[in-house]
């Protein structure tokens, strides 16, 4: 059988090679290699969908002998939680590279990036073996380094260095649990999958090892108080860096928290459970009331960004505390549809905002106004879109929410607190749009075009799926959920 | 009183830290440092002989010999050092060794 | 035992350096001006014809030669291969570096010659006189090279400084043997262990910890490091590329045989002080690195850093450490090359500049030689899937099967401080404005070199770990089987 996941891991990598070779190249030639790739990983993923996922462990599986004696191999796989993943990525990846066909500096070093960033990415959510996790995972650091360095804002050098090195000390642990898991397991192996059907380590070693993990996820993630670097780097970021730092990588803290903390020292997180849930909350309400406090309309999603990641951190605790397998496979579903909808929600607005950005020159909500009436395509999506991130049913937030909420309830009343967020986030969404596009339209702004066809096309998907998600989850929740109700621990 | 071993280890470990603090204390003459890498080494020599009496086995005293050997030749390219040093600096003493802080 | 014949024979590498080293000077001392060149490239090819040797010359089980004075082992092996091709690198860098600049002679050329046989006994010591025979025969050399550039006040204060205190740490290094040799009865590793396993003096304790400070010095490990930015900064910058390799290969297998095989019994004594040097070096590396400009005295705080973490598998004193330590070696080996390949490209039409921020702009006047620049940094900052990422892990890993966890993460926060200092420099390569100057092209020496080791260095070398893997636990067997 054709190698599927591989092939779709490593043609972007690939395809910067080639980009590499091809200096003289123009501009336009460059981005077009840059969709065509995109566009080809895109179609291998959805391959990969067709192939589906099997009732329990994982699929498509590929491996590939690399240090035997020490047990690493190159081993690749997806399973139901992480195929919605990968199938997010591709597709934020294609929609990026469609939005940043408009870069015109240094436009071969900006692909070259993209593409690399897009296999770390890709390979982060495939990898079985905790080594290829965590060489994908860093390498995902260093490209959005020089993407942020490279084509950031006025401060970029800063926040490119703080998320550098903010991310790296936070990765740290991870690779000293996963030592720690490796000397655990007998054999010695650095496959995940022995891992996760025996958790390696027991006692103390597990409880280290999970608050090593628990370190480097929730910087990642990122959970409040280790979340100062997201808003520097995403202000700082260029919008094509923001939706991929929202929409791909805080999910790797996400996705890490279930595939590693969760399924690889489950007693551990049994026990660390309450604790967990609380830093969730926290998270959350801390996310939705600095949000609140916001000028910055690219902060504002940023700080949203943390409220809705902590319902994930909620939902993977009550999953961990729950003992009915219903209702953890209900939490881990809604989890995972967080995720999910996060990415689509969260790529969109950013998305809008580097359209608004490219057109005002500023990111302040108060010096715009009453855009709606000069561009009522990108205000009526906007809008769209932020109900879409406050929770509004029919859209791709609620189906997700609703499940944590539900799970929720049935575990730890008390953690209910943090619906809380959506009231507070409806309300600043509400402000936000009032202040950005409604009231008087100010002479400034007169002359602003609307969306033009690159900008359309960057936005109908992801608006299309934030519809199609929130009003019949079914069609992703059957994939996650027939891995989450297998799931033993 | 009989002189023993322990004595001889003591010149020695005087001879070592008179050495030692030659080279630390001395702010004054490049040359002085050399005498006190010399001086080290004779306390090393001496310890050895020692040593090799008390023992009984001649391996010692042969490793005297060649940390005699080797003191010279050291002595020799430190001082050939010295000689260019002193050829571009016109000075040498040690608080004028400073080009580079450390 | 073996007879002298044989003994004689297992030495004809070493014996042919002498002999060639002896012959060239004095070709170099009749033959003038005109043959200089040839014989500096004459130098590098014995180099890596006797490199060769030594390999093809592996003995089947160890040898000890000269009553036990040499071993030749797999160690043994492994170190003086690295040390010959290490030196033949640095010469050839060098070669076309000094022919620039109109200063190559045939001091130069020999002198490494000879520093490298003195390696060559050093790795393949086992009698603290044939060791310390083998750091003097090293060391003096290497003097001389710091202050090979006569005419430069900053070069020979660098080779003062270097002797200065290169001596006293001989001096140390002596005053410790003598005492191992007092209370044990014997200067043989063999005798040591078995005086060692009657009964560990307190005399013993002492001994080894003034020859570990005397062997720390050579490592330039904290806190007897302080020659160390200052002779990497006065000395020619190819001769500071030799003195960062080459030298440290030698003395770090030195320091594991010695600790490995005799004083494997008295872990408990020493395992202390070396994690206490390793702490403090990397500690003094990666924070005196971040207040440097000079970009030759960041790479002697990083080579100080980086022979924290060499320490930190020493420390943990198993099998796993040991090839932990080589494979880290190595990988150091191959970066600091690549490095000062780069760093030696770095000049300008009225001649070498080495602040860091002459970098700026790097990125458009010479990509190639940016990118490759780059994964050199990401290597030494430990950033995966540069390879240097795998040398720190085998060192992780080898302290957590000592139970050494918090030197681990001690080990791991370092490495972010680290990757702090060197990320400063790639920022400085792709975001700074680039000054009015561009380099001169690199030489095709340089251009090999970089593009070589920065290749080895990918995961496109895929081979390239494995292999190193298999043959570091192939030698670090071959030490523990034996001792």
């Amino acid at each position: 059988m054709l190698p599927i996941v591989s092939i779709t891991i490593f043609l972007p990598l690939v395809g910067a090679l080639a980009v590499m070779t091809m200096r003289k190249l123009p501009r336009q030639g460059v981005h077009a290699i840059g969709i065509g790739i995109s566009g080809l990983t895109l179609i291998g993923t959805i391959f990969m969908w067709m192939r589906g996922v099997e009732a329990s462990g994982f699929s498509q599986v590929e491996q590939i002998n690399w240090m035997p004696s020490i047990g690493a191999a190159y081993r690749v796989g997806v399973d139901g939680i992480s195929l919605p993943l990968v199938l997010l990525t591709s597709l934020l990846f294609f929609l990026t590279f469609i939005f940043s066909a408009k870069v015109k500096d240094r436009p071969h070093a900006f692909v070259v990036l993209m593409l690399m960033l897009e296999t770390a990415a890709l390979g982060t959510f495939t990898a079985l073996d905790a080594i290829l996790f965590y060489v994908f995972f860093e390498v995902s650091l260093v490209s959005m380094y020089f993407m942020i360095a490279g084509w950031g804002h006025e401060d970029r050098q800063r926040a490119a260095l703080m998320f550098f090195i903010y991310t790296l000390l936070g990765s740290l642990p991870l690779l000293l649990a996963i030592l720690g898991l490796y000397l655990g397991s007998d054999p010695n192996t650095f496959d995940m999958r022995q891992w996760i059907e025996n958790p390696p380590l027991s006692g103390m070693a597990a409880m280290l090892a999970l608050i090593a993990m628990l370190f480097t996820f929730a910087v990642k993630i990122p959970v409040f108080p280790v979340h100062t670097w997201l808003p520097a780097a995403h202000v700082q970021a260029p919008a094509a860096g923001s939706v991929i730092l929202a929409g791909v990588m805080l999910k790797f803290g996400t996705y890490g928290l279930v595939r590693f903390s969760l399924q690889m020292t489950p007693d551990a997180f049994r026990e660390a459970g309450q604790i967990v849930l609380a830093f969730g909350v926290v998270a959350a309400l801390y996310g939705a009331f600095a949000a609140l406090a916001q000028k910055d309309i690219k902060r504002l999603i940023a700080y949203t960004s943390v409220n809705h990641m902590g319902y994930v951190v909620i939902g993977v605790a009550i999953a961990a505390l729950a003992t009915d397998p219903a209702i953890r496979a209900t939490a881990l579903d809604g989890s995972v549809l967080q995720m999910v909808s996060h990415g689509l929600v969260t790529g969109a607005l950013f998305f809008m905002v580097g359209m608004l950005q490219d057109r005002t020159k500023t990111r302040d909500m108060e010096k715009l106004g009453g855009l709606l009436a000069v561009t009522p395509v990108l205000g009526w999506s906007f809008i769209l879109a932020a109900f879409a991130s406050l929770g509004l049913p029919g859209l791709a937030h609620f189906p997700a929410e609703f499940q944590i909420f539900l799970a929720t309830l049935r575990v730890e009343p008390w953690a209910i607190i943090a619906i809380l967020g959506i009231v507070i986030t409806a309300g600043l969404y509400l402000l936000a749009i009032g202040k950005v596009f409604l009231g008087e339209t100010s002479e400034k702004w007169a002359q602003m075009k609307d969306l033009e066809l690159r900008e359309a096309l960057t936005l109908a998907p992801l608006l299309f799926l934030i519809i199609a998600v929130g009003v019949a989850p079914f069609w992703i929740l059957d994939m996650i959920h027939k891995t989450t109700v297998a799931l033993q621990f | 009183m009989e002189i023993g071993l322990a004595h001889y280890l003591a010149v020695a470990a005087i001879l070592f830290t008179i050495g030692v603090f030659g080279i630390f204390v001395n702010r004054k003459n490049v040359v002085v440092i050399l005498m006190s890498v010399e001086l080290i080494l004779l306390s090393v020599n001496i310890n050895l002989v020692a040593f090799s009496a008390h023992l009984g086995d001649l391996a010692g005293q042969i490793f005297a010999l060649f940390v005699l050997t080797v003191a010279a030749a050291e002595a020799a390219v430190g001082l050939a050092i010295l000689v260019v040093y002193f050829r571009n600096r016109g000075d040498i003493s040690v608080d004028h060794i400073n080009l580079m802080k450390g | 035992m073996a007879d002298f014949g044989s003994n004689m024979a297992a030495l004809l590498p070493e014996i042919i350096l002498v002999i060639s080293g002896l012959v060239l000077l004095l070709v170099g001392a009749f033959a003038g001006k005109k043959a200089v060149p040839a014989i500096n490239l004459t130098i590098v090819g014995i180099l890596l014809l006797v490199a060769v040797l030594v390999l093809l010359r592996i003995p089947d089980a160890a040898l000890s030669l000269f009553d036990g004075a040499l071993r030749l082992d797999a160690l043994a092996v492994f170190g003086k291969f690295a040390a010959l091709l290490a030196s033949a690198l640095g010469l050839w860098l060098a070669y076309g570096y000094l022919k620039t600049d109109k200063r190559l002679t045939t001091e130069f050329g020999v002198l490494i010659l000879f520093a490298a046989l003195g390696m060559m006994i050093m790795v393949s010591a086992t009698d603290l006189l044939a060791l310390y025979v083998g750091i003097e025969m090293q060391s003096l050399a290497l003097y001389v090279l710091a202050a090979s550039n006569r005419d430069s006040l900053r070069s020979s204060e660098s080779g003062l400084k270097y002797f200065v205190l290169g001596a006293l740490s001989s001096g140390l290094l002596l005053y410790g043997a003598s005492l191992i040799y007092g209370f044990s009865g014997s200067l043989r590793f063999e005798g040591i262990a078995a005086a060692i396993a009657n009964d560990a003096s307190v005399g013993l304790v002492v001994g080894i910890v003034f020859l570990l400070s005397g062997l720390a010095f050579k490592i330039s490990a904290a806190p007897f490091h302080m020659w160390t930015p200052d002779v990497y900064e006065g000395a020619p910058t190819p001769v500071t590329a030799f003195f960062s390799v080459a030298p440290k290969i030698a003395a770090v297998i030195l320091i594991a045989r010695i600790l490995f095989d005799p004083f494997l019994q008295m872990l408990a004594d020493w395992q202390q002080v070396v994690i206490a040097i390793s702490v403090l070096s990397m500690v003094v590396g990666y924070l005196g690195a971040i207040m440097q400009r000079n970009i030759k005295r960041m790479m002697a705080y990083s080579s100080i850093a980086n022979m924290g973490y060499a320490l930190i598998a020493i420390a943990s004193g198993t099998a796993g450490g040991l090839s932990g330590l080589l494979i880290y070696m190595v990988l150091y080996a191959i970066t600091t090359l690549g490095i000062f390949a780069c760093i030696l490209a770095m000049r300008r039409a009225e001649g070498m500049v080495e602040q860091m921020d002459d970098l700026a702009g790097l990125s458009r006047s010479q990509p190639a030689l940016a990118i490759g620049l780059t994964i050199l940094l990401f290597s030494v900052a430990g950033i995966p899937p540069i390879a240097g990422f795998f040398g720190k892990y085998f060192i992780f890993l080898a302290a957590m099967q000592a139970n050494l966890l918090w030197l681990a993460i001690f080990g791991a926060v370092a490495s972010v401080i680290g990757a702090f200092v060197y990320i400063r420099v790639v920022k400085i390569i792709w975001f700074d404005e680039p000054p009015q100057q561009d380099f001169v092209p690199v030489s095709r020496v340089q251009a090999i070199l970089v593009a070589s080791s920065a290749t080895l260095m990918l995961p496109a070398a895929i081979w390239f770990l494995p292999a190193l893997y298999e043959w570091s636990e192939i030698v670090a067997l071959s030490l523990f089987a034996g001792g």
